[in-house]
């Protein structure tokens, strides 16, 4: 591996910073996002369009405050993604197809959870004036967008997965069955599909494998990653002697 | 003095090895375990409405069902001798009996196609009603796993082309192991939708 | 053991096509249902052994796919019993 140009980089407190932003993205995500935007779990498919409408009139300043933070914070999802391409850099060499892969699908996914977090920003921006329907229309839009662009992450997983596996290490940075936990992830959000074709059951937005399933395997997707990530990071920073 | 003792050693490590990759399992596992939850899924909807269930099973076709079964079974056994030619460093023969396996299991394929487009035209779809749901969902995510475990073997019968020894026969096993997941999913796949709980 | 392959093969061939002659002529009732998918597991547990060759030393897929078998057993059966049966 060409070692040179390597070892001129020693920033790694910047790096580490970068690395521990899939977790304060998923803080946010789940807080913010999640909590006060009533999305963990959604207003099911069938849910009446008075109780979405009135969650969003009764709770404008939660909506705003969730929203406007998740939308300040989905760039860190980015950030993030640019940490792990630095690890994969050191791992399967510079300038690897499947890292450019994997940093465009971890950049990529801000556009969705920026966009639909502005629709749900904008249902909360005048609820008072907007007739029920609207409101639901707004909110069933941001569910739509967030859950059917899955694809894009799925090609930051695919990217890492591949990736990682091509880590020709003794001891390789990321382990197999993390390499292969990430494209399993990307491999099933392809269930996401069925979210359009139900408003109530197991599939619909607030169901048990379209939300709870795919959800959670999603948050654990995160942690595990920064984990590695960060060992890597520490690993690097011994073999690189700094 | 070294050299019988660790023979065998070597000999027997590699016989008690996992067939294939131990990442590809992992992915394997996982996704059998998302499959179990499918089934449950469908068991309890199955308890709270047990005639709509069983109404529309009535409206399926278990020969074809069958047929599948035997399909992807066959095409099974055709992996099961690919790897064994494989360890032999047979590879020609390797490859001969993945693409036969492609063939066999290229029928899953078109029995499905069949069947859909039978289920379709007589109106029944994935909103007809829960077990409909269930039905393409399941066996649509099956098909899914099915079409990438074909192009798995096209990838693999390329590579036994011009086989590169251990690496080669570590793919070939791994691209085998997924493909019995595909076949040992329908095999609760089957029965669960088309046979068991009763028609009504 | 090692199953041969080929008599693996047979044996989910046989069995398949039996539990459907099976079902097929005995008609719908809770002990039909529960040998069928005790049949399906016994082809599963074939496919595991005689196709993937997947055995007691490879710890811990082996463990965690038996355990698979038997949550998955346990899932299907009470299923069954949870369901209204005549006679």
């Amino acid at each position: 591996m060409a070692s040179a140009p390597m070892t001129e980089d020693n920033s790694y407190g910047a790096w580490k910073f970068c690395a521990w932003n899939g977790m304060i993205f998923m803080a946010v995500f789940m807080y913010f996002w999640g909590w006060l935007g009533h999305n963990l779990p959604p207003f099911a498919g069938d849910a009446p369009a008075s109780e979405v409408a009135g969650y969003f009139r009764n709770h404008s300043d939660a909506v705003r405050l969730g929203m406007v933070t998740s939308m300040t914070f989905a760039v860190s999802y980015a950030v993030w993604g640019i940490a792990i391409g630095k690890v994969m850099d050191y791992a399967i060499g510079r300038g690897h197809i499947l890292t450019d892969l994997q940093v465009w699908g971890a950049g990529l996914t801000v556009v969705p959870i920026l966009v639909s977090s502005s629709f749900w920003l904008l249902g909360s921006y005048r609820p008072e004036a907007l007739d029920d329907t609207t409101l639901q229309m707004i909110y069933d839009a941001a569910w739509l967008l967030i859950d059917l662009a899955y694809a894009v992450t799925s090609v930051q997983m695919f990217g890492l997965g591949f990736g990682f596996l091509r880590d020709k290490r003794a001891e390789p940075f990321f382990p197999k069955w993390v390499c292969w936990y990430s494209i399993w992830v990307g491999f099933m959000f392809i269930a996401e599909c069925f979210m359009p074709f139900f408003k109530g059951g197991a599939f619909n937005r607030s169901g048990i494998l379209n939300f709870w399933i795919e959800f959670s395997i999603f948050f654990a997707y995160a942690p595990i990653i920064t984990w590695y990530t960060l060992k890597a990071i520490g690993r690097i920073r011994v073999e690189n002697g700094d | 003095m070294y050299a019988p003792s660790t023979m065998p050693a070597e000999t027997r490590k590699k016989a008690l090895a996992l067939p294939g990759d131990e990442g590809v399992f992992f992915f394997i596992t996982a996704d059998m375990a998302m499959f179990a939850l499918f089934f449950l899924v469908f068991m309890v909807g199955q308890a709270q409405a047990p005639d709509i269930y069983r109404a529309s099973r009535a409206a399926l076709d278990p020969t074809l069902g069958l047929l599948n079964t035997l399909i992807l079974a066959t095409s099974g056994w055709l992996m099961v001798r690919a790897v064994d030619a494989a360890r032999r460093e047979r590879w020609s023969a390797a490859r001969r009996n993945v693409i036969a396996a492609a063939l066999v299991g290229l029928g899953f394929a078109v029995t499905k196609a069949f069947e859909y487009h039978a289920k379709i035209s007589h109106g029944i779809t994935l909103n007809t009603n829960e077990f409909f749901t269930y039905y393409y969902a399941f066996t649509g995510l099956h098909f899914f796993h099915f079409v990438i475990g074909v192009l798995v073997l096209a990838i693999t019968q390329a590579k036994l082309a011009a086989p590169e020894g251990e690496k080669t026969r570590i793919w070939l096993e791994s691209a085998a192991a997924y493909w019995h997941m595909v076949d040992l999913l329908w095999m609760v796949l089957f029965p669960m939708l088309y046979l068991a709980g009763g028609t009504a | 053991m090692k199953l041969s392959s080929t008599l693996a093969y047979g044996i989910i061939a046989a069995l398949s096509i039996s539990s459907f002659a099976l079902f097929e002529s005995q008609g719908h009732t809770l002990i039909l249902a529960l040998a069928v998918f005790a049949i399906a597991l016994v082809k599963i547990a074939t496919i595991l052994n005689g196709f993937m060759h997947l055995e007691w030393q490879h710890r811990p897929f082996a463990q965690v796919l038996t355990g698979w078998l038997v949550v998955v057993g346990a899932v299907l059966a009470g299923g069954m019993f949870a369901l209204p049966w005549n006679s």
